[in-house]
């Protein structure tokens, strides 16, 4: 770092610890005076040209109704000051839920406005990475702005801080906040699939016991609730014989273990982006299987929930899931 | 839609803005001006009709280069305001034309702004400056339009009011912050005044009087000035309004004195000026003088007028040896200056110049000659210093006063004096200064304003154009100056009961079958009248007469002391208190503007503590219904609905009834 950007960047370093400090990171921002900036747009200052010039003309003219046409702009300015500022006052900012994605698909996070004023919040600007968005908020209602963020790591997405402003409803002055919302979106590792490796380090055939032909069909037992619609045998349902299940061997006696232990040798991000394909996969063919981390063991079973929980883990990693 | 392309809506609006600022200030224009920009505007609203295509780019250019030229080619040199707000309009009907994104139309939005604070330049009266407040007004309403998303088709059906509301709330809030920044910012002294060349103005008074070639007198009621006196308004008989001295006499017309001893710069006195001749010593004022203010209406002349002897200490404002006033620049608006008059006075009583005197004398010989024979005559009879009087009793007895006289196109005055025998006051003037020069006597008319209709409840002097007048003074040796009015011999009560009290009398009507009506329907239309002009006269003391020295007052009457702290202060306490004003609000506001959940839940709380129910703060809803429920054990399963139903509706978002729940909630009635 060369010594003459060094204290910019120390005063911007300071700028944002005393914005962390204001605006700290948070579950929703409600706006208010302690978060809100204002400062003349660049209309702003082309309006007060405008009014100078009036003035000028006031004064050259010895015409009091042209100068007291110009104080009344330079009034009008101020209360846009309070008008633009409270049109963002009082409104709460959230993340909205999002489903998850695999890394390095594109994300779609809501920003919900909330407003419980009776009147409507009209030209509110979001700006995010490049990106800008713009929502009008009906009074006591709601409105969505969705960011699409195109994700690179895994694990909780930290949103950073995002801009939001407004210009309305002049378009002379510029009122805006940098709120730093906690996300609730989650960014699954990316799915590579690979063999797995053998304890020793080298590539072979991984899951031996727990081949093809488990789903054999074993017999039928009591249904109870809870069990997936494809294993209720409708056959025998339609027959009259009530609600059965199918029961397989491999469920009962093979499960499928994707264990860390079975990638040894190469890198993390790589052995859980090949763990994270591997389960997609064992879902896709509908058998049960379990899952083996370090601090993390999930036992061996299939469906939505059972996946979501696996690629969670999978996600967070090294945190241990909380369920 | 395209953030940046205008949609429909915008377009109009900022079409309503730009006719609307312009049209006022289209009036005092070129008319080629006023049709440049309404052809744009045409032109741009068949092409909105058309889709969104922009006209050429060449033809943009030539019709601005047209525009250019037509403007070079009106006013030469093209300065002030007039070419200015030309320019400015013509610019704006172009940018119109042309302008398809959002930012560009930002740069008509502030052309606009700056033509609608140019109106009340061009007048300046209550009316007009509402109007440039309105204009002003609209134009923020298309800046805020322009920056809402509205894609929707514009139509009057869908067509919000909003925007307005939002605009015009914003005006409500700004206009105390402006009364106060008028009041107390700072006036800077004109660097140079420019005067206003408008062609409206008008005036009674001119400074050509050819009374034989006009056939009726236009008696416009239009105010020419207002006078606000010290003390009591004088007697009608004496408001005589000097405006200008006309020496020069043709034979038929009367001219000021184009002449070195009056027109030339010296003759005339400034204030905190040095003066190469000092006149001042001619005139000797006494007695108690009056003081008054007059509040005078653009005449574009540079005359202004006062009681004899008048005298004032405006900068602007010259005294010329002829004992009127004069303003440096014409009058192009409303302007106000303060006289002290001398009403008994003497004017030049020892002598008068070689050159004033010839010229004083001269009634261009040949030019009236029975009236010549007559006068002489008169003077070989009985002397010159009879001629007057004599004059005036022929009026009195054989002339008539009209508004209507014949055309005198020949010898005016013989033609006049021996075959007409009817004019106004112009016609008389004329034929006595004529015949005062011919005796011998020196003799000047005088034109200006006689008399004037005071104001009932405001107390202040109404002068009307129907009040213009014109009369004569005569030289006397050791007197100097009199005044003698010809029209008083012919019409006294002209004099005595002013312009309107005199012809409504010469009106012959059937009172008994119209006064009534007639009357009642005068009633209202004065006192709307009287109303109108009161609110002018507020207007014209408080707003545009509101200057440096007033300011200075005001401050020194709140402040006891002028100095910059305490200024500072009062700055400070205003918008604190400005401040908290707003702060106030807002909060009743926020308050007032409960969801109407919460009034639903504070309309069954009520309706409870009026039943005789006690409510703690602390209290959840269902604690209030077990209290309620052992109050009146009857009710419990209605209250224990109506409980459940609101907490549904508080916190489950549930969509209740709510017209039914209020129904329900007024209805109850326990016990």
């Amino acid at each position: 770092m060369s010594s003459f950007s060094e204290p910019i960047v120390r005063l911007k370093n300071h700028v944002s610890g005393w914005q962390g400090k204001r605006q700290p990171l948070a579950e929703f921002e409600r706006f208010n005076q302690r978060n809100l900036y204002i400062f003349p747009a660049r209309e702003g200052f082309r309006f007060l040209v405008i009014v100078f010039l009036i003035w000028m003309l006031g004064t050259i003219y010895e015409n009091n109704l042209v100068l007291l046409l110009a104080f009344f702009l330079v009034a009008v300015f101020v209360s846009t000051i309070f008008s633009t500022h409270a049109n963002l006052d009082g409104l709460t900012l959230r993340v909205g839920d999002s489903d998850p994605v695999f890394s390095g698909d594109q994300l779609r996070v809501p920003l919900l406005f909330e407003s419980k004023s009776g009147r409507w919040r009209r030209r509110v600007f979001v700006r995010y990475q490049g990106q800008e968005h713009v929502v009008d908020i009906p009074p006591s209602g709601k409105a969505t702005a969705q960011l699409r963020i195109d994700t690179e790591q895994r694990g909780w997405l930290a949103l950073g801080r995002v801009r939001v402003y407004t210009r309305y409803p002049l378009g002379i002055l510029h009122a805006w906040s940098w709120p730093l919302l906690k996300s609730k979106c989650l960014v699954y590792p990316k799915q590579v699939p690979r063999d797995t490796t053998s304890s020793d380090g080298t590539e072979g055939h991984g899951f031996a016991p727990a081949g093809r032909g488990m789903d054999d069909f074993a017999g039928l037992e009591e249904w109870r609730p809870g069990v997936p619609a494809q294993r209720i045998a409708w056959k025998q349902f339609s027959a009259g014989r009530g609600m059965l299940e199918k029961t397989f061997e491999a469920q009962a006696s093979n499960p499928t273990w994707i264990d860390w232990e079975s990638y040894k040798g190469i890198p993390v991000e790589d052995r859980l982006s090949a763990m994270c394909a591997k389960a997609m996969e064992m879902e896709r063919c509908g058998q049960s299987y379990g899952l083996r981390l370090p601090g993390t063991r999930l036992v061996p079973s299939q469906g939505e929930r059972h996946l979501r929980q696996l690629l969670t883990a999978l996600a967070i990693y090294p945190e241990p899931p909380q369920f | 839609m395209n953030e940046l392309q205008l949609s429909r809506v915008q377009q109009i609006w900022l079409m309503s803005a730009l006719v609307i600022s312009c049209a006022p200030i289209w009036y005092f224009l070129p008319f080629w001006v006023a049709a440049s920009s309404l052809g744009a505007i045409g032109w741009r609203a068949y092409l909105l009709s058309r889709g969104h295509a922009e006209p050429n780019r060449w033809v943009m250019f030539l019709l601005s280069v047209i525009l250019g030229l037509g403007i070079l080619a009106q006013f030469s040199p093209p300065v002030g305001i007039e070419p200015m707000s030309s320019i400015l309009t013509a610019a704006a009907g172009l940018k119109f034309l042309e302008m398809s994104r959002r930012r560009e139309s930002q740069l008509l939005i502030y052309l606009c702004l700056f033509i609608s604070a140019i109106q009340p330049i061009f007048a300046q009266n209550f009316g007009s400056f509402l109007l440039a407040v309105f204009s002003i007004v609209v134009v923020l309403t298309a800046q805020s339009m322009l920056q809402r998303d509205t894609d929707q088709q514009f139509s009057l059906f869908n067509f919000s009011m909003e925007p307005i509301r939002q605009i015009l709330r914003l005006v409500a809030v700004s206009i105390p912050l402006t009364l106060v920044i008028f009041v107390l910012a700072p006036r800077l002294p004109a660097f140079s005044v420019i005067p206003v060349q408008i062609e409206s103005a008008t005036t009674g008074v001119s400074d050509f009087m050819d009374p034989g070639s006009i056939s009726s007198l236009s008696n416009s009621s239009e105010v020419a000035f207002r006078v606000d006196f010290e003390g009591e308004v004088p007697p009608a008989r004496e408001l005589y309004w000097r405006g200008l001295v006309l020496d020069d006499f043709d034979g038929r017309a009367w001219e000021p004195e184009g002449r070195r001893w009056i027109r030339d710069n010296a003759s005339i006195i400034w204030p905190n000026r040095a003066t190469s001749f000092d006149w001042r010593s001619e005139t000797e004022r006494y007695g108690e003088p009056h003081r008054y203010t007059v509040f005078l209406e653009p005449t574009q002349e540079t005359w202004l007028f006062a009681l004899p002897a008048a005298a004032s200490t405006k900068e602007s404002i010259g005294a010329a040896r002829n004992l009127v006033l004069t303003n440096r620049i014409p009058i192009s608006q409303p302007t106000k200056y303060d006289v002290v008059s001398h009403p008994q006075y003497r004017h030049q009583p020892n002598r008068l110049d070689g050159p004033q005197l010839r010229d004083n004398l001269d009634f261009s010989e040949g030019s009236n000659p029975r009236t010549e024979a007559l006068i002489a005559e008169w003077v070989e009879q009985s002397g010159s210093d009879s001629v007057l009087p004599n004059l005036l009793s022929l009026f009195n007895q054989e002339f008539v006063y009209t508004m209507e006289p014949p055309v005198y196109p020949g010898n005016a005055v013989d033609e006049f004096i021996f075959e007409g025998l009817r004019g106004f006051c112009e016609h008389f003037a004329s034929a006595t200064a004529a015949i005062l020069r011919m005796a011998g006597i020196p003799a000047r008319v005088v034109a200006g304003y006689q008399g004037g209709e005071i104001h009932p409840t405001e107390g202040y002097l109404i002068v009307h154009q129907y009040n213009a007048h014109a009369w004569v003074e005569y030289w006397e040796q050791g007197v100097g100056w009199t005044r003698v009015d010809p029209t008083a011999a012919v019409a006294p009560d002209r004099i005595e009961y002013g312009f309107e009290q005199y012809f409504l009398n010469d009106d012959v009507f059937d009172p008994s079958l119209f006064s009534l009506d007639r009357f009642r329907g005068m009633a209202l239309f004065e006192w709307v009248r009287l109303q109108v002009d009161s609110l002018n006269y507020r207007w014209l003391t408080l707003v545009l007469g509101y200057d440096t020295s007033i300011q200075f007052d005001l401050f020194k009457r709140l402040l006891g002391d002028v100095t910059p702290i305490r200024l500072v202060l009062v700055l400070v306490v205003i918008l604190a208190a400005l401040l908290a004003i707003y702060l106030i609000w807002n909060r009743y506001n926020t308050h007032r503007k409960l969801s109407e959940q919460q009034k639903i839940l504070r309309a069954y709380l009520c309706q409870l503590r009026v039943l005789g129910i006690s409510i703690r703060p602390a209290m959840t809803l269902q604690d209030i219904l077990v209290e309620a429920g052992q109050k009146f054990p009857d009710q419990r399963a209605n209250l224990a609905n109506l409980t459940s139903q609101i907490e549904q509706m508080l916190y489950q978002m549930s969509s209740i009834d709510r017209e039914h729940l209020k129904r329900k909630i007024k209805a109850l009635k326990l016990g």
